[in-house]
């Protein structure tokens, strides 16, 4: 999908998927404030139920949640989503070799961090 | 009986209770009674009457030759005690006198020998001095203390191992010393309990108590003895063993333990960092997040979020700061783990602060009823310890299991326990594995993800605490249970 046409990606929202509630409320904050079009999730099921029914710009989810694991949300998300992964874990190395995953963000990240490689897929309002 | 001198004569003869023999000056025997014959072992032989001295006794010692020539020329009667050998090698012990008897005109008419053959008196002696020796060996070589005392604890008799124990000369205990000098009043109590044994059982023992040295040292000992009676009055022999040696092995063997526990704790610890890091890495998320859009909210001037942010920050800095609690009360050095009475509830409390977050992140169900207020007397840390590894044994096998539960619980157990069962979905213990699990190193995990410490260091911990350890095959799912003595 890259490069990527800001214009088109104005439209769609940044799925951000973490068990962590504080975290979702802060990045919500942080990518609307940005103007883009973020929505969250604590519950991994439900995201991928939104998935599959939204076209989404990109989708940032952590990897260690309580039911499921990052990747395989991955698995059960549409082939071309650019998704991110994050990693709270010391030594997870299994997005290395899945060529589906865009990019990982190692916790603990900065959110200017998160923001540079998210920087693509939002339509920063001139 | 008639009363002719005769008669009386060989009746006196006849009924003394030694040997006798009467000579005239030429060494010629005028008279003997039946005890003479067996002196040169021919018991009921012939009569020597006329016979001469010398001819029968050939091998007689020259002294004594000399002492018979004396008495006859100086009239004055003489003993002794001889020891001479026969010609056939015996030895014999003979106890004698020879006395001169006179004439009616009051002249020397020849000798009286009375004789004794003490042989076996002696024999007997010398074997009792032979015992007296051994016994004396054992008392002065015995590397266990040995002492004799009177009822009021005089001591009189002290053998060398005891005199080392307490550091005194032999002239200083013997005689001079009681038990009560060297016995710190602590003991007060223990002694009356170790009196009352004496008088009803006249044994006391085995008591471990300590003796104050005479440099001052107090040294641990353990007592065992046992009362003997001489006329009419009552003593005490004590055996007293030093326990030193066997104090310091086991305060030895204690550092040891408790290194080998500390080490594997700090193993576990080191296992379970990368769930620690998880858990710490959400809350710096949280707050560098949150203080990130500080920024913007204060040029802004949007209150509510300032408010919302800076709360945020302290709850996220709060969980951080719980796990880092957490963490450093669970590794911290076991001296600053003492022996205390403590509740069941904080053990699991303690253990449960550093693994729930990652048990339930991992999206293993926990469930956690505990139905006592019941204490246990023992080192919080250490049982928090087994908990922590019992349920990481736990975690890793429900995880894998599809159900993926663990189920704590604590309950009041049958003769004063308190019994904490860990339950979980995985897939079992198999008969091989049991066999083998308490040993150090056994692991069923991956390489690299188990020290196979965590049981048989568990299990030391619990068996510290008077408790046990125990795979429940009763219940349908693994389950292992602490049992631990309550307190009252």
């Amino acid at each position: 999908m890259l490069p990527h046409d800001p214009a088109e990606a104005a439209l769609k929202p940044i799925v951000y998927i973490d068990d962590e509630p504080m975290l979702c409320r802060v990045f919500q904050k942080i990518l609307t404030d940005r103007g883009a079009s973020a929505v969250t999730f604590t519950d991994p099921e439900a995201a991928l139920a939104y998935l599959r029914d939204h076209e989404v710009a990109a989708v940032i989810c952590d990897y260690r949640m309580p039911m499921i694991t990052g990747l395989q949300v991955l698995d059960r998300v549409a082939e071309g989503v650019p998704f991110f992964l994050v990693s709270g874990d010391l030594g997870i190395t299994a997005s290395r070799g899945n060529a589906r995953v865009t990019g990982v963000l190692t916790k603990p990240f900065r959110p200017e961090t998160l923001l540079e490689m998210i920087e693509p897929y939002i339509a920063i309002p001139d | 009986m008639g009363n002719e001198p005769a008669l009386l004569f060989d009746e006196l003869l006849r009924t003394l209770p030694l040997a006798a023999a009467m000579f005239d000056r030429d060494m010629r025997y005028l008279a003997h009674n039946d005890r003479w014959l067996p002196l040169h072992g021919e018991p009921g032989g012939p009569s020597l009457v006329g016979r001469s001295h010398y001819e029968v006794f050939p091998d007689l010692p020259p002294t004594w030759h000399a002492v018979h020539r004396r008495c006859l020329t100086e009239g004055v009667a003489e003993t002794g005690l001889d020891t001479y050998v026969r010609a056939d090698g015996r030895q014999e012990h003979i106890r004698w006198r020879v006395t001169p008897w006179h004439d009616g005109g009051g002249a020397i008419g020849g000798l009286v020998i009375y004789a004794e053959n003490i042989g076996d008196q002696v024999r007997t002696e010398e074997r009792l001095a032979e015992r007296e020796s051994l016994i004396r060996d054992l008392f002065e070589h015995s590397p266990l203390g040995l002492n004799l005392c009177r009822m009021d604890g005089l001591w009189l008799e002290s053998n060398p191992a005891f005199l080392d124990i307490i550091g005194y000369s032999r002239a200083e205990a013997d005689g001079g010393l009681t038990y009560w000098q060297l016995t710190p009043r602590k003991y007060d109590a223990d002694e009356a309990v170790q009196l009352e044994q004496l008088r009803t059982r006249r044994r006391y023992g085995p008591y471990e108590k300590e003796f104050l040295r005479k440099d001052g040292r107090l040294v641990p000992v353990r007592l065992n003895g046992f009362l003997v009676s001489r006329d009419g009055e009552d003593y005490i022999w004590s055996l007293i063993e030093d326990l030193t040696a066997h104090r310091e092995l086991e305060a030895k063997l204690e550092e040891e333990r408790v290194t080998a526990i500390q080490t594997s704790k700090l193993a576990t610890v080191g296992e379970m960092a990368a769930s620690f890091a998880h858990e710490i890495n959400n809350p710096l998320g949280v707050i560098d997040a949150f203080a990130f859009t500080l920024e913007d909210a204060i040029g802004s001037g949007d209150q509510e979020y300032i408010e919302e942010a800076v709360r945020s920050i302290r709850v996220a800095a709060a969980r951080a700061g719980k796990i880092v609690h957490g963490l450093r009360k669970f590794a911290r050095h076991p001296d600053s783990d003492p022996i205390e009475d403590v509740e069941i509830e904080t053990v699991i409390d303690d253990a449960l602060d550093l693994c729930q977050a990652r048990i339930r992140t991992h999206g293993v169900e926990l469930s956690v009823r505990v139905t006592t207020a019941g204490r246990v007397h023992g080192h919080a840390i250490e049982l928090s310890q087994v908990v922590v590894n019992l349920l990481n044994n736990a975690f890793d096998a429900a995880r894998e299991s599809k159900a993926k539960w663990i189920r704590i619980t604590a309950t009041e157990g049958a003769g004063d326990t308190i019994q904490v069962a860990i339950e979980d979905s995985g897939a079992g213990v198999s008969p091989t594995v049991e066999a083998s699990m308490y040993r150090p190193f056994f692991t069923t995990k991956p390489v690299g993800t188990g020290t196979g410490l965590g049981l048989s260091i568990s299990r030391v911990i619990v068996e510290r605490h008077r408790g046990t350890i125990v795979l429940d095959r009763a219940m349908p799912h693994t389950c292992f249970r602490m049992i631990l003595p309550r307190l009252p």
